[in-house]
């Protein structure tokens, strides 16, 4: 985690250089809502001593409050940062190997830990038609940088895994999505619908007392979000 | 500027968010990385398997090996949660280290919870370095039979079961293994009691020990067993009884008997372990390894056991050979040695009696041999001067006085025949054992604590169980062991004749034998003997 901290500090340098360097009429924008985070995880099974095949985990969807701020470069082009408030994830249990003990697979699909992410994501994006027009509609195209923080193990999850077990995720940096369409509702306001989406891999760890297992995890997400534009 | 400043202050939450750190140390328990003996490394240990008592029945339904098993062991009772514990000890020469082993605990309510008696399981001889006996969910493991094994006759009948790995083995930062050094067993034994001892009350289930001690083991663990007991009782830490089985206890009378000839059946990875062992603890078993072993086969041979190699890709690679120990052809007769050493030596090499076991010791004779003739002149020559008072022939019974040959010591130091238990013992073994014989072992024992010897303990304390014999009486407490050893050998050599065995079964019944047609009856014998002596209050 520490040696992709630099990372994140480029990437949130980039407006900064941006907003420093461009002409002074351009217009800002700053939208606040709600994001609906549908991770679409797919892990595999976890490795490690004393792991029997078949265990892995799935990181169930959250709603979040999302907010983003959005600078123009001309009126068809803007650069947009996309943050949330770090989402807190359950994540579900996954135990499928029947050869293991039935009251371990009773723990099938409980919640067994919780993550949350911190998934600043740096746009930019292609607005259709005249600055004026009621409905524009939008494509983005940039990076994503996630970043797991504040996990959690409890009863279910330290029972399968055989006592308290600390979790680590590894950053993660992808390229990432978005489409939309902003509808003006004045100069200054507008609302906006987005479904945005990222390429996110990283690598789980937990260590159950010593026991270090690990998995691989993709996450596909779509992210959907409903925002109100203030323009200024 | 303003504008500027609103974007430094979003980018500074997220990145406040990003430091909020969710990986740490801080539920992980005490760890002790430079722990003394009986230290528990990780506490609390983590637990690597838990079943209720229907799951386990359960899954010794579902091979052929776990429905024997539960027929001879019983419906469990309880359930059982396994924890994986690690622990300081001390190698052969009292070198600080480290070793593994298997906590097994009752689960379950009354009769399994609350306190209860603890029991220490030592393991059989393996050459499997990875062995763990705390991994019951992966029967690749090599330890998977005797984890599940002991797991079904004594934590899933409400013992809380202590079953160490061994110094050398698993995660064991010991190079070697200390195989057969009842100082150093005895020691490691005590602290993995110790650090199991530390690590109930912090246990997903906890239990507590109800302060009646147990101690059981088979084959090398047999030996393990009575050195534990042998050590406590010596310490002044109760034993509540004791039940070694299969062991070699007799070392030095066992050590005789195979050099002279009665080559038993994994001698050829017995020795190697045994003479590292001794080395490493002695360090005057020999000066160069071939001085023991032949030119083929000395290069590495001390550090080849335990390894993870498998066995079959040791001899196809010609690490060690299957089972021709000694030259077949005889060691010759010094000059100037009686006229009849020559006789004497041709006649054990090998020996043609007595007949049923001639096959045997014939198999433990090869040209491509592991141990050279002028090693095995050395010992029989000292063997003679000096015997043994068991082996060729029981005299007194007692180990030779003043052996001089480094290994005939090295043996004697190992050798049991030194005590006189004061608490309860069961020696259970099966006659035929052709891999640690019963005669030379747990008769000799046997004859060691009956009276008249100066050794024998109070009348009562013995038992002696030999499970390939007829019950004595309707009475026979161990009838069942007996009946059902009976019937698991006549199963194996049917089985062996019906995939077309011509000698009726005899060999597949050998090579079971030790391995696997006595373990459960002993540790079900076990098991009782310990029940009862519980019950009667003892």
């Amino acid at each position: 985690m520490k040696t992709t901290r630099p990372m994140l500090a480029n990437l949130l340098a980039i407006p900064l250089l941006l907003a420093a360097s461009a002409a002074t009429a351009q217009q800002n924008t700053v939208r606040i809502g709600l994001a609906n985070v549908q991770p679409h995880s797919s892990t595999s099974n976890f490795s490690g001593p004393f792991t029997p095949t078949g265990i892995s985990l799935e990181v169930r969807d959250k709603t979040t409050p999302f907010f983003s701020y959005a600078r123009e470069l001309n009126d068809q082009w803007d650069v947009e940062l996309a943050l949330g408030f770090p989402p807190t994830h359950d994540i579900a249990l996954v135990v499928n190997n029947p050869g293991i003990p039935a009251s371990a697979q009773a723990l099938n699909g409980q919640t067994g830990a919780r993550v949350r992410q911190v998934a600043p994501t740096l746009f930019v994006n292609y607005k259709f038609f005249e600055k004026t027009s009621a409905f524009r509609p939008f494509v983005g195209v940039g990076i994503n940088y996630t970043s797991f923080d504040k996990t959690s193990s409890n009863a279910a999850g330290n029972a399968l895994n055989g006592g308290p077990t600390s979790i680590s995720l590894e950053d993660s940096v992808g390229l990432a999505l978005q489409g939309g369409v902003s509808y003006r509702i004045s100069d200054q306001w507008s609302l906006t619908a987005a479904l945005a989406t990222a390429q996110v891999k990283s690598k789980i760890t937990t260590n159950t007392l010593g026991i270090e297992r690990s998995a691989d995890i993709t996450f596909k997400p779509r992210v959907f979000i409903l925002s109100v534009g203030y323009s200024f | 500027m303003k504008k500027t400043y609103l974007l430094s202050t979003i980018a500074a939450a997220s990145l406040l968010a990003a430091c909020g750190g969710g990986d740490s140390a801080k539920n992980l328990g005490v760890v002790d990385n430079t722990p003394a003996r009986g230290a528990l490394i990780q506490n609390p240990p983590p637990r690597t398997a838990f079943f209720t008592a229907a799951d386990f029945t359960t899954k010794l339904n579902a091979s052929s090996t776990g429905r024997g098993l539960l027929a001879v062991a019983g419906v469990p009772k309880c359930g059982v949660d396994v924890q994986y514990i690690k622990y300081g000890t001390v190698g052969g020469v009292g070198e600080p280290t480290d070793a593994s082993g298997a906590l097994m605990t009752p689960t379950g309510g009354p009769g399994c919870t609350g306190n209860r008696p603890m029991l220490v399981y030592a393991h059989g001889t393996t050459t499997v370095k990875s062995y763990n006996m705390a991994n019951l969910l992966d029967e690749s493991n090599a330890a998977y039979g005797e984890a599940v094994l002991v797991a079904a006759t004594y934590a899933a009948q409400g013992f809380i079961v202590v079953a160490p790995n061994y110094a050398g083995y698993d995660s064991s930062k010991l190079a070697y293994h200390p195989y057969l050094n009842a100082d150093q067993e005895s020691k490691e034994m005590i602290d993995a009691l110790s650090a199991a001892r530390k690590a109930l009350p912090g246990l997903l289930n906890p239990v507590a020990d109800s302060g009646k001690l147990f101690i059981t083991g088979y084959s090398q663990g047999g030996h393990v067993a009575m050195a534990t007991h042998k050590a406590m009782q010596a310490a002044g830490q109760p034993v509540t009884a004791s039940a070694p089985l299969s062991g070699p206890y007799a070392m030095a009378a066992f050590g005789d008997a195979v050099f002279s000839g009665n080559v038993n059946l994994g001698s050829t990875l017995f020795f190697p372990l045994l003479i590292n062992s001794y080395q490493k603890a002695y360090g005057n078993i020999y000066s160069q390894l071939t001085d023991i072993y032949e030119p083929t086969y000395a290069p590495g041979l001390d550090t080849l056991l335990p390894t993870d190699t498998p066995t079959a890709t040791l001899y196809q690679q010609g690490k060690l050979p299957q089972t021709a120990f000694f030259n077949r052809i005889p060691p010759t007769a010094p000059a100037g040695s009686p006229p009849s050493l020559q006789p004497t030596l041709n006649a054990i090499t090998p020996p043609t009696t007595p007949a049923a076991q001639a096959p045997l010791f014939a198999l433990g004779f090869g040209a491509s041999n592991l141990i050279t003739n002028q090693a095995r002149l050395n010992y029989l020559l000292d063997a003679i001067a000096n015997p043994d008072g068991a082996v060729p022939s029981v005299t007194n019974g007692l180990p030779a006085a003043n052996p001089t040959n480094a290994f005939r010591i090295a043996a004697k130091k190992n050798d049991l025949r030194n005590w006189t238990p004061t608490r309860p013992v069961l020696l259970c073994g099966g006659s035929s054992d052709p891999t640690v014989f019963f005669n030379v072992n747990t008769q000799v024992m046997q004859g060691f604590w009956t009276a008249p010897s100066p050794a024998a303990p109070a009348a009562g304390l013995l038992t002696v169980l030999n499970v390939d014999s007829t019950p004595t009486s309707a009475a026979d407490p161990y009838a069942a062991a007996k009946v059902g050893f009976g019937q698991a050998k006549a199963g194996t050599a049917a089985a062996a004749v019906a995939a077309g065995a011509a000698d009726g079964g005899a060999q597949a019944v050998t090579l079971a034998y030790h391995g696997g047609l006595v373990p459960p009856f002993c540790n079900v014998a076990a098991r009782g003997f310990f029940q009862q002596v519980l019950s009667a209050g003892l």
